[in-house]
């Protein structure tokens, strides 16, 4: 019994880090079409943020979530930028442009991360109490294991009422599901697109702040986990919130299971997985087929 | 086509040259140099300098630059200055040939680095063919045993060197530790590192039990499945010792998600061979104590020309060095050493014939290139470091222990 918690509280853990990036990387696609490298920028800009806010200090508790979620906000403001200058001339464009521009946006913010930081590795430190283990059922969980599955939960569950309970969410379906109808409708396709943008960058930014505290902070960091956010997101459905969060969960608690009783097996089996499942259904798991398709 | 058109046609290119500038100025990737002049003789230096590794081949070349710099102010070598000539890793065994040919083409014969043993190893049948001599801080056994090529001298101390390091320190100040688990990384070097500590530890400590062994990739950045992995092994049987080999970002990974798994309560001692000041500085005031085995530790060698090689990485780099940087300063020594000897010729079978058997005064000592199989006889460091959140650099490392040569070095496995 302990083992399954252990490994069920590793998979949430790092599955709801994955989720983060993934989930603004399925809404940035599922509305706007653009498939974006920067995303893994994004996602290291948090982790550099939170660095510096800290300022080499031991955080308390308190002052630990403050610096991670001011980081995230410093995150958007460099989206909010990044959306203005390059993201707006990319939507009526081909993929491919999408693509290469993303992935040069992507050098550049590890390039600048480079010259602001140095190549040498950062640290965020923060008070055990934010770290410790707890001893649940006969299992040794760590309690920042804990709070990175409350926090993905809770991304999932806000992002899913925003989608469909808010009048945003409204104008937001409608754009991704015909963008020149949503326009003739009355629907501020700009302002969607923009918001849209800036809330997933968040979420990558948010990310990254929560990984400072797990990995090495270095400019390397911008493609740690973006492969596996791009599997996560093909996997779940091009445009699905739940089916990055659920793709992210179980495919990071099959990692996980798979680590501890057959470890020669757990080094591809997120990909082992992910094609096994678009061999079944195409369209991903909660993801629609396209007409004619 | 309107301007509107030509402007969003252009700003996604722009975009596109204006980020592979800034890279290119945030990389530590240096243009390869011109050929030599007369009055200089050049060194190349084959190291990470991008990547998640670019940190150690920053030690490399800093250390490599203070070694080149104190030569070159003492006179240089027949009145000829040295020179670094840098070329980028990549830790890629295809890039380290490349790199190896393209310093060649440049008229370098003699090159240093090579943070990965994989990539040593790749650039044997080159060094061999363009008849180069290249030193090398890769310790894999098979280097200096099975495939041994007098081309290639091993700086950092061999794998079967820290191994019987770590044993040799567990058989004095830990031997009531009897059981040890060990977590490592997932390639050859890894594997044979873990293979080499269980014969080792064996006949150092009689009657000790070896327990579960875990290997994370080397690149994975989340390892928490496989520190649960290691804790999960602390049960009834419960092992009183960890051992680590893990190095950069891998160890930092490790680092960190142990102490946050509370891996560190459950084992009386934690040994990290190859862990040093940079893994346990990224991870900061979080470290939990732990006993790095390594090549160097700026405060253990207590001669001059040690403190004055950490006195001025200080002052340049506003840093203390670590084992990078003394394997590069030690490489650089050698080499003036033997360019000294030869006449200044570079040319490999002159450089091989001074090397073999030199014998010089190093930061660590007076240190010797056996004959045999070039393997550099050097002492061999145990250094306990922890957390300390008052410490500039969030770490305290105030306990240390030289293991001398004689207690290290496994006897020679090439026949000549």
């Amino acid at each position: 019994m302990s083992d399954l918690l252990g490994w069920i509280a590793n998979g949430f853990a790092q599955g709801s880090m994955i989720f983060l990036i993934a989930s603004g990387l399925t809404l940035i696609f599922g509305v706007m079409r653009v498939l974006t490298f920067a995303h893994g920028g994004f996602f290291m800009l948090g982790a550099y943020l939170a660095h510096q806010l800290a300022g080499g200090a031991v955080l308390s508790g308190p002052k630990f979530w403050a610096v991670i979620v001011c980081g995230a906000l410093g995150v958007g403001v460099v989206g909010i930028a990044a959306e203005v200058v390059l993201f707006r001339r990319l939507y009526a464009l081909p993929q491919l442009y999408s693509l290469l521009a993303t992935y040069a946006l992507l050098l550049l913010l590890q390039g600048v991360a480079t010259l602001i930081w140095g190549v040498g590795t950062v640290s965020l430190s923060v008070s055990t109490r934010v770290t410790h283990s707890v001893s649940v059922a006969g299992a040794s969980i760590s309690l920042y294991s804990i709070s990175l599955a409350v926090i993905g939960i809770a991304v999932a569950l806000m992002l899913s009422l925003l989608v469909y309970r808010t009048s945003f969410g409204t104008s937001l379906r409608a754009t991704a599901a015909d963008r020149q109808m949503a326009s003739v409708l009355g629907i501020n396709v700009k302002f969607v697109f923009s918001v849209t943008f800036v809330l997933g960058v968040l979420l990558a930014g948010l990310g990254g702040g929560l990984a400072a505290q797990v990995y090495a902070i270095t400019p390397d960091l911008a493609v740690a986990q973006l492969i596996q956010a791009f599997a996560v997101v093909v996997i779940g459905g091009l445009g699905s919130v739940w089916g990055a969060y659920v793709a992210a969960i179980a495919l990071s608690t099959l990692d996980a299971y798979l680590v501890t009783q057959y470890q020669h097996l757990a080094t591809f089996s997120f990909f082992a997985a992910m094609a096994f499942i678009l061999l079944l259904r195409p369209q991903g798991l909660f993801g629609r087929r396209e007409a004619g398709a | 086509m309107n301007p509107k058109t030509i402007m969003r046609s252009i700003s996604p290119l722009a975009v596109v040259a204006l980020a592979l500038a800034v890279a290119a100025c945030g990389s530590n990737s240096v243009s390869p140099g011109r050929e030599q002049g007369s009055g200089t003789i050049s060194i190349g230096i084959i190291t990470p300098t991008s990547g998640a590794d670019a940190i150690l081949g920053k030690y490399v070349v800093d250390g490599a630059t203070i070694a080149v710099d104190q030569i070159n102010h003492s006179g240089g070598v027949g009145g000829k200055k040295l020179k670094l000539v840098v070329e980028d890793e990549k830790l890629d065994p295809v890039q380290s040939v490349k790199d190896m040919r393209d310093l060649n083409a440049q008229g370098i014969n003699v090159v240093y680095g090579f943070a990965s043993s994989a990539d040593c190893l790749a650039a044997q049948p080159v060094a061999k063919q363009l008849d180069m001599v290249y030193l090398g801080s890769c310790n894999d056994n098979s280097l200096v045993s099975t495939k041994f090529d007098p081309h290639f001298f091993q700086v950092a101390a061999s794998l079967d060197s820290l191994t019987n390091a770590a044993s040799a320190f567990i058989k004095s100040d830990y031997r009531d530790v009897k059981n040890w688990d060990m977590y490592s990384l997932d390639y050859v070097t890894g594997h044979s590192q873990v293979d080499a500590f269980k014969t080792s530890l064996a006949k150092a400590v009689p009657g000790v039990q070896l327990g579960k062994e875990t290997y994370a990739p080397l690149d994975a950045t989340d390892v928490r499945s496989y520190v649960g992995s290691i804790k999960n092994a602390a049960g009834p049987a419960k092992a009183d010792g960890l051992y680590v080999f893990a190095y950069g970002a891998a160890d930092i990974a490790f680092l960190k998600q142990a102490a946050q798994a509370d891996v560190y309560p459950g084992y009386a001692e934690v040994v990290n061979v190859a862990g040093d000041v940079v893994s346990d500085e990224g991870v900061g005031a979080q470290l939990q104590p732990t006993w790095n085995v390594y090549d160097y530790f700026y405060k253990a060698y207590d001669n001059p020309l040690n403190q004055a090689f950490a006195a001025a990485f200080a002052k340049t780099y506003k840093s203390e060095p670590v084992a990078w940087s003394a394997q590069a300063d030690i490489a650089m020594t050698s080499i003036a050493q033997a360019l000294k000897k030869t006449g200044g010729s570079s040319s490999a079978n002159k450089m091989i014939s001074a090397l073999e058997g030199l014998s010089f005064d190093s930061i660590k000592g007076q240190v010797t290139f056996r004959p045999s199989d070039h393997v550099l006889e050097q002492s061999v460091v145990a250094y306990h470091c922890q957390g300390d959140a008052k410490s500039s650099t969030g770490i305290a490392c105030n306990h240390w222990q030289v293991i001398p040569a004689s207690e290290v070095l496994p006897p020679s496995q090439v026949q000549r």
